[in-house]
């Protein structure tokens, strides 16, 4: 540290000495004019976007000490004019309010470049000022008799957060807020929309858990919120996506703008025109979008998005107000990152298959519980997908079809087979009428159910319960039959 | 707006107007002032403090305060509400689940005894956007109708995307301080 404390004039006198010595001096000159660089290019590490931005920033800073600084004297001053002429305090208090407006207003016009730490530290202390203000004014200028009030009010200085005011239930009766499109209250799915050829506004992701997101195409909006344990992969979307509370997750996403609030321990690998932001998260960690599915450079490219902007690394934290680093946030190191992600929008061909190991093994082993026996076979990540589910189903309905030798059973299957088509595709409507040609089968069906037959239909009632569909034959309460 | 403040105001020499931005993140101020301005809209970061702009807009020099709305700095806007002529209040039309929060910090607002005067304008904005709230539909879950009868106020639907309903915000409100203030010219 000696060499920092060295004159830098000093080698000006010592020109004569010999070219060894004199080398030796320049070469300290310039490690010191390199570590000062060091240091300044430290302090704004955050901010890299500009070439000259550091230069304009420590401009910037001595512009705002200073203006600092003489308001600072302006408040000493104060007190002096207090006892000299208290006439004048009120004409004071209005030039020291005018100084820092003014001095407020050379942090806003510098604020598009500022490191984001300078910009809160320097808000910060515009506000502090102002609290000065109002603390000396109350105290050298006595106005109401209660005036512990002032003061009371002068000790909050950190801003603290909105009270919730309960909102009013007036409002909230006399107008129903609709639904928007998207994914909501879904536990171990795999949830799956295609906006290719949809116009679709903004989508919804809310109060999911354990499900794996696919979002094929563009939109223009994203929601997300209360998301656990999941994956979500995401095609460009055009406006912003904005992410609140989630936990243990894996996002995919490009956007123009990304917004994080109450983030735990999740990752992000994301593209975005702008900075994205993190407020009240910890634990997250950023690293450049890797996904691919058939056409995204077309979608990408139709976003704005086709180009890398490098902006997946810089984060503003909102909740951390120094230069350093934030701890609330990292970026991704390279060997624990997910490589390319492709998606696809159908089945993929593991599914299928894992389809049909289901379908043959239920075959062989009736006795066993579906429900066992498809969470045993099914990895963790491909959870039902709704196509799958009803492959599932017609696979079932075709195969009980032939192995159940009576009649009603096959008309029941057949029944199931054409409703879940009807379903599925609900163009289909013409199909409905038909199926009420076996109505008159449907009673006697459930009467005659054999064992065997039962456990047909034990598992489409495990499969229908959560549909929407509840065909009257799989109400299976005898009385209903009879 | 008391009559002192107005004396102060005719005393101006320009005939300057304070315009205030806020609204919940995400909900389009810093789009909307830049489309005024004719300025680039397609790179624009979520605010950190603030910005500035100073508009000549009819006869009238705006200057607009532009406050970010993240929730950390939703407290430091109250540093920005004196002296101010005109409130703007923007929401994101499509994002219907924090229509709550968005009330809820509307209604402290309008507690805030510096911006009594100031006459509000509600942009109802992301009008674009496929299944956005009308501004009817916002004005029915704000309860705008609920409010303070001697406050001067508008609800605008708009876009800061395709640029419509902005102008037609801003003359009502530039043209309803002007009545309240520069009435005596
Ligand atoms: N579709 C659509 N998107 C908009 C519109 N206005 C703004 N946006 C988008 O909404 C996002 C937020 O816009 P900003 O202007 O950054 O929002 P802000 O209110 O300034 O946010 P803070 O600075 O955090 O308070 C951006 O991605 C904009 O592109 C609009 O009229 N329509
Ligand atoms: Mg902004």
């Amino acid at each position: 540290m000696e060499e920092e404390r060295l004159d830098p004039n000093l080698p000006m006198k010592e020109l004569d000495l010999d070219a060894d010595l004199q080398k030796k001096h320049q070469a300290m000159l310039d490690r010191l004019s390199n570590r000062h660089q060091a240091r300044l290019d430290n302090s704004l590490a955050r901010r890299s976007d500009s070439t000259n931005s550091t230069e304009s920033t420590s401009s910037f800073l001595c512009r705002f000490s200073d203006c600092k600084k003489s308001i600072d004297s302006q408040f000493a001053d104060a007190r002096l004019i207090a006892q000299s002429d208290p006439s004048r305090l009120k004409s004071h208090f209005a030039d020291i309010s005018s100084s820092i407006s003014d001095l407020e207003k050379l942090v806003a016009e510098n604020s598009y470049f500022l490191p984001s730490y300078e910009v809160r530290s320097s808000l910060k202390t515009v506000s502090d000022l102002k609290q000065n203000l109002e603390t000396l004014n109350s105290e050298l200028i006595p106005k109401k008799k209660f005036s512990f009030r002032n003061k009371a009010t002068t000790k909050k200085e950190l801003p603290k957060e909105p009270e919730p005011v309960k909102s009013d239930p007036v409002s909230t009766t006399n107008f129903k807020i609709p639904d928007s499109p998207g994914f909501r209250n879904k536990t171990n799915e795999t949830l799956v929309k295609n906006f290719k050829g949809t116009e679709i506004g903004e989508f919804t992701l809310s109060d999911l858990e354990s499900c794996e997101v696919r979002l094929i195409g563009c939109c223009s909006v994203v929601f997300m919120n209360r998301l656990k344990d999941c994956k979500v992969y995401m095609g460009p979307v055009i406006g912003s996506i904005l992410i609140e509370e989630v936990e243990e997750c894996a996002f995919v996403l490009a956007s123009h703008q990304i917004r994080i609030h109450l983030a735990k321990r999740t990752d992000f690998y994301l593209r975005v025109r702008s900075r994205p932001i993190i407020e009240d998260s910890n634990d997250v960690r950023f690293a450049p979008y890797c996904l691919d599915y058939e056409g995204i450079e077309l979608d990408l490219e139709k976003a704005g998005l086709s180009e890398e902007t490098g902006n997946w690394g810089n984060v503003d934290d909102f909740k951390w107000l120094r230069a350093v680093q934030s701890p609330n946030w990292c970026i991704l190191p390279e060997n624990e990152r997910i490589g390319k992600v492709h998606i696809e929008d159908s089945v993929s061909r593991i599914e299928v298959f894992v389809l049909l190991i289901s379908v043959i093994l239920v075959k062989c082993a009736p006795e066993l519980k579906i429900i066992t026996l498809y969470g045993w076979i099914t990895p963790y990540s491909i959870q039902l997908l709704w196509l799958q589910r009803w492959l599932m189903e017609l696979a079932f309905g075709i195969l009980s079809f032939f192995f159940y030798p009576s009649c009603e059973c096959r008309a029941v299957c057949f029944k199931a087979i054409v409703l879940s088509f009807s379903e599925q595709f609900q163009g289909f409507v013409f199909l409905v009428p038909w199926i009420d040609q076996f109505h008159g089968f449907e009673a006697e069906a459930q009467c005659s159910m054999a064992s065997k037959e039962e456990t047909c239909f034990n598992f489409w009632s495990f499969f229908y319960t959560s549909q929407p569909f509840n065909g009257p034959m799989l109400k299976k309460s005898p009385s209903a039959g009879v | 707006m008391g009559l002192l403040s107005i004396i102060r105001k005719i005393k101006r020499k320009e005939k300057e107007m304070r315009i205030l931005m806020v609204g919940l993140d995400n909900s389009g101020k810093t789009t909307i002032v830049l489309k005024i301005n004719g300025e680039d809209t397609s790179v624009i970061s979520p605010t950190l403090g603030f910005n500035i702009k100073t508009i000549t807009y009819q006869k009238y020099t705006l200057n607009i305060w532009d406050v970010g709305g993240q929730r950390t700095i939703r407290s430091y806007w109250r540093n920005y509400f004196e002296q101010t002529d005109g409130l703007v209040w923007v929401v994101d039309s499509s994002d219907l689940r924090r229509l709550d929060d968005c009330k809820m910090e509307l209604d402290n607002l309008l507690k805030e005894e510096r911006l009594s005067g100031a006459s509000l304008l509600i942009l109802a904005n992301k009008q674009d956007i496929k299944g956005a709230l009308t501004p009817a539909e916002i004005a029915k879950v704000l309860n705008l109708e609920a409010m303070d009868k001697t406050r001067h106020w508008e609800i605008v639907g708009c876009s800061a995307y395709t640029g419509e309903g902005l102008l037609e915000g801003f003359d009502w409100l530039v043209q309803d301080i002007a009545s309240r203030i520069y009435m005596l010219d």
